[in-house]
C-alpha cells in the first residue's frame, strides 16, 4: 500500500492532448475519484497509472518510486474494468486465484486468501460458477476480489459500476467503499457519475480537457465549486445574473452577497436547495414536481427561470400560478464574472 | 397463421432441395458404386438387390490410395500448423495492441477469395522456380498455398472469437494481475478461443481433403487428384472411395459442431 503522485503528466495521441500537465497526489489509504464528462482524460490518467499507456511527459511515483518505465505486469496494481473482464474459462474461485498462482503463493495461503475474499464479497456460494452463470453485479464482485487478492499497492477502478442497473449499482458502491476501507488500499476511481463520486470518495478531482478543474472533498466540490464548469457538472445549479455594488458586495435577486473584487456583472450559481420562496410579486410558479421528501418548484420571471427544492410539506403553500419572491439561503455563492472565469 | 403457412412452404421447399441436390445424387452414387447391376437396369424396383462392397475394399487396398491419402493427411496437418503459427499471433497482436489495423488485416485476408488459384500458382511458381526450385518440387509446398487459400475462413473464425471474448481487456486484466504476455497467451487466450481454433482446423481439414485445383496445377498427386485418376482406371471403386470421403467428412463436421454446441457458448459469431 502506498501513496501515488502524478507529476506534470502529459499524454498526446497524435495531435490530440488527452492529458495536459496533470498533477495529482493521493495519500495512502484514500479513495480519490476522477470525475468528468467523456473525453476529459480521466480514463487516460487511469491507464497511465496502470501502465497500459506511456506518458508523453512527466512521471508517476508510487511510494516515492518512479514507476513510469515499469511495465503494467510488474507494477502490482489491482484493476477492475467496466466490462468485468473475468476470465471466461475459469470459475469465480479460479479467477480470484489467478494472480496468486502466478506469484507462486503456497497452496494453503491461496485457499485461505480466496476464502477470505469470497466471504468479504459475499460470493462464497457462487464460487464454483463460471462468469456467464453470474449476474453483472456478482461478476463485478468477483472482479473486485480478483483485483484485491494479491494485496495490490494500488486499486484502480475504471467505471466499475457503469454497466450495472441502478439498484445493484448503489449497493455495490457501498460494498466497494467498505472493502476499500477494510483493506486500506489506496484507490483511484474513475467515473462520469457525479453522485457516485460524491458518495464514495475521500476526495474528488473534477476533470475537464485533460486537467483537474478542482480537487476537494465531496462537500467542497458540492458546496464550494470554484468554476462554472464544476458548478454546472456536479449537481443542479441555477444561473442567476449578479451585479456589482461596491468592493466585494454583489446583488443577486435583490439580496446582498459576497463575491469577487473584480468585475461589474456576472453569474451567480445557486443550488435548488439554496433558494426558498416567500409570497411576493416578482416570480410566478410554473410547475411543481413531487420527488418524495422534497418537491422541485419551477418559478419564472420575465428574465429568469429557477428551480427551487422545497420540503414537500411546505410546497403546498405555493400553487401553480401563485406570485412569489425568491430568497437566498446563503450569502457566498460562486459568482463568475464575465471578465474572468473564476471567483 | 400466415407465418406458419410461410414456414411450412419454406420447409417443404428446403426439404425438396435437400433431397434432389444432396440425397438423390448420393444415393445414385452409392448404387453405382455398390450394386453389381448395369446402370441401365437400375430402377426403383431393384433398389435392394445385388449390393456388394468389393469396390470399396479394392480401393482401400490399393497402395496408391494409401500413399496419396498419407500425403493429403500430411498436407492437412502442415496447413493447420502453418495457419495457427502465423495467423494466431498476428490476429491476437492486432486485436490487443493495434485495433486500428483490423480493417487492413481483414481486407488482406479476403484477397485469396479474389485471386483465382491459377493466378496464385503461376505467380508463386514464376517467383520461386528460378532461385528455390526445391520448394515447388516438394509436394508439401502445397500446404503454403492451402494456408493462404484458407485465410478468408480461418482468419474470420479466429478474429471473430477474439473480439467476442474481449481479448484486449482480458489482456489488460491479466497484466494487472502480473501475467506476462506468454502466460496471457497460454493461460487466458488459448483456453478461451478453443472453439474457433477447432472450427478453423475443421474447415482446413474439409477443404484440404477435397482440394484439386492447386494440386493438379502443380502436378502433385494428392488424394483428390488420384481419386480422379482412379475413377478413370476402376470407375466403381473410384466412386465408392469418393462416397466414403463425402460421408466421412460430413460425419466429422456434424460430430464436431454438435460437440461444440454441447459445450455451450455463442457460436453464431464464428459461423457454426
Amino acid at each position: 500500500m502506498s501513496d501515488i503522485s502524478l507529476i506534470g503528466v502529459t499524454k498526446n495521441f497524435g495531435n490530440e492532448t488527452a492529458l495536459n500537465d496533470f498533477s495529482l497526489s493521493v495519500p495512502q489509504g484514500q479513495l480519490v475519484s476522477l470525475l468528468g464528462p467523456s473525453g476529459c482524460g480521466k480514463t487516460t490518467a487511469l491507464r497511465l497509472i496502470a501502465g497500459f499507456l506511456e506518458p508523453t511527459k512527466g512521471e508517476i511515483l508510487v511510494g516515492g518510486f518512479d514507476v513510469t518505465q515499469i511495465p503494467a505486469a510488474k507494477r502490482g496494481f489491482g484493476m477492475v474494468f467496466q466490462s468485468y473482464s473475468l476470465f471466461p474459462h475459469l470459475t469465480a474461485e479460479e479467477n480470484i486465484q489467478f494472480g496468486l498462482k502466478l506469484k507462486r503463493v503456497g497452496r494453503s495461503s491461496v485457499v485461505k486468501r480466496t476464502q477470505e475474499l469470497l466471504e468479504l464479497t459475499a460470493m462464497t456460494e457462487h464460487r464454483k460458477k463460471y462468469p456467464h452463470q453470474l449476474s453483472g453485479g456478482q461478476q463485478q464482485r468477483i472482479a473486485l476480489a480478483r483485483a484485491l487478492a494479491t494485496e495490490p499497492k494500488l486499486l484502480l477502478l475504471d467505471e466499475p459500476l457503469s454497466a450495472l442497473d441502478a439498484a445493484v449499482r448503489d449497493q455495490l458502491r457501498t460494498e466497494i467503499r467498505n472493502l476499500q476501507k477494510i483493506s486500506g488500499v489506496t484507490t483511484i476511481f474513475v467515473t462520469h457519475d457525479q453522485q457516485e463520486a460524491l458518495s464514495i470518495s475521500d476526495q474528488v478531482a473534477v476533470m475537464s480537457n485533460g486537467r483537474i478543474e478542482q480537487l476537494g472533498t465531496p462537500e467542497e466540490i458540492y458546496t464550494k465549486p470554484q468554476s462554472a464548469f464544476v458548478a454546472e457538472f456536479v449537481g443542479t445549479n441555477n444561473r442567476i445574473s449578479a451585479q456589482k455594488k461596491t468592493g466585494t458586495l454583489w446583488s443577486v435577486l435583490n439580496h446582498l452577497v459576497i463575491g469577487p473584487k473584480a468585475g461589474k456583472t456576472g453569474t451567480a450559481y445557486l443550488r435548488p436547495e439554496e433558494l426558498s420562496l416567500v409570497k411576493g410579486d416578482t416570480f410566478t410558479v410554473t410547475s411543481k414536481t413531487y420527488q418524495g421528501s422534497f418537491t422541485r418548484v419551477q418559478v419564472a420571471s420575465s428574465t429568469e427561470t429557477l428551480q427551487i427544492d422545497l420540503n414537500s410539506n411546505q410546497s403546498g403553500k405555493f400553487a401553480i400560478g401563485a406570485k412569489v419572491d425568491v430568497k437566498l439561503n446563503r450569502n457566498d455563492p460562486l459568482i463568475v464574472t464575465e471578465e474572468r472565469n473564476s471567483k | 397463421m400466415k407465418s406458419k403457412f410461410v414456414s411450412n412452404i419454406f420447409a417443404i421447399f428446403f426439404g425438396a432441395a435437400l433431397v434432389s441436390y444432396f440425397f438423390l445424387p448420393l444415393l445414385a452414387m452409392g448404387r453405382f458404386a455398390f450394386q453389381v447391376t448395369p446402370v441401365i437396369n437400375l430402377t426403383w424396383d431393384n433398389l435392394f438387390e445385388g449390393w456388394k462392397f468389393d469396390s470399396i475394399t479394392r480401393a482401400l487396398l490399393n497402395p496408391k490410395v494409401l500413399e496419396t491419402a498419407t500425403l493429403t493427411g500430411g498436407l492437412t496437418l502442415l496447413t493447420i500448423f502453418i495457419t495457427l503459427l502465423a495467423l494466431l499471433p498476428i490476429a491476437t497482436f492486432v486485436e490487443v495492441a493495434r485495433p486500428g489495423w483490423k480493417p487492413w488485416l481483414t481486407a488482406v485476408t479476403i484477397l485469396p477469395w479474389i485471386i483465382p488459384p491459377v493466378a496464385l500458382v503461376v505467380g508463386v511458381a514464376a517467383t520461386f522456380r528460378p532461385f528455390a526450385p526445391w520448394f515447388l518440387s516438394n509436394p508439401l509446398s502445397l500446404s503454403f498455398f492451402y494456408a493462404i487459400w484458407m485465410l478468408p475462413f480461418s482468419y474470420r473464425a479466429i478474429a471473430g472469437q477474439l473480439s467476442m471474448i474481449g481479448a484486449k481487456t482480458l489482456f489488460e486484466a491479466s497484466q494487472s494481475l502480473g501475467a506476462s504476455t506468454l502466460s496471457f497467451f497460454f493461460k487466458v487466450l488459448l483456453p478461451n478461443i478453443r472453439n474457433s481454433l477447432t472450427v478453423a482446423t475443421l474447415l482446413i481439414v474439409a477443404a484440404v481433403t477435397g482440394e484439386f485445383t492447386f494440386a493438379a496445377l502443380l502436378l502433385k498427386q494428392t488424394f483428390p487428384v488420384y481419386l480422379i485418376d482412379l475413377q478413370s482406371e476402376d470407375v466403381r471403386s473410384g466412386y465408392a472411395l469418393a462416397l466414403l470421403v463425402i460421408v466421412a467428412t460430413a460425419v466429422l463436421l456434424s460430430f464436431v459442431t454438435s460437440s461444440l454446441r454441447k459445450r455451450g457458448g455463442q457460436f453464431n459469431a464464428i459461423g457454426v
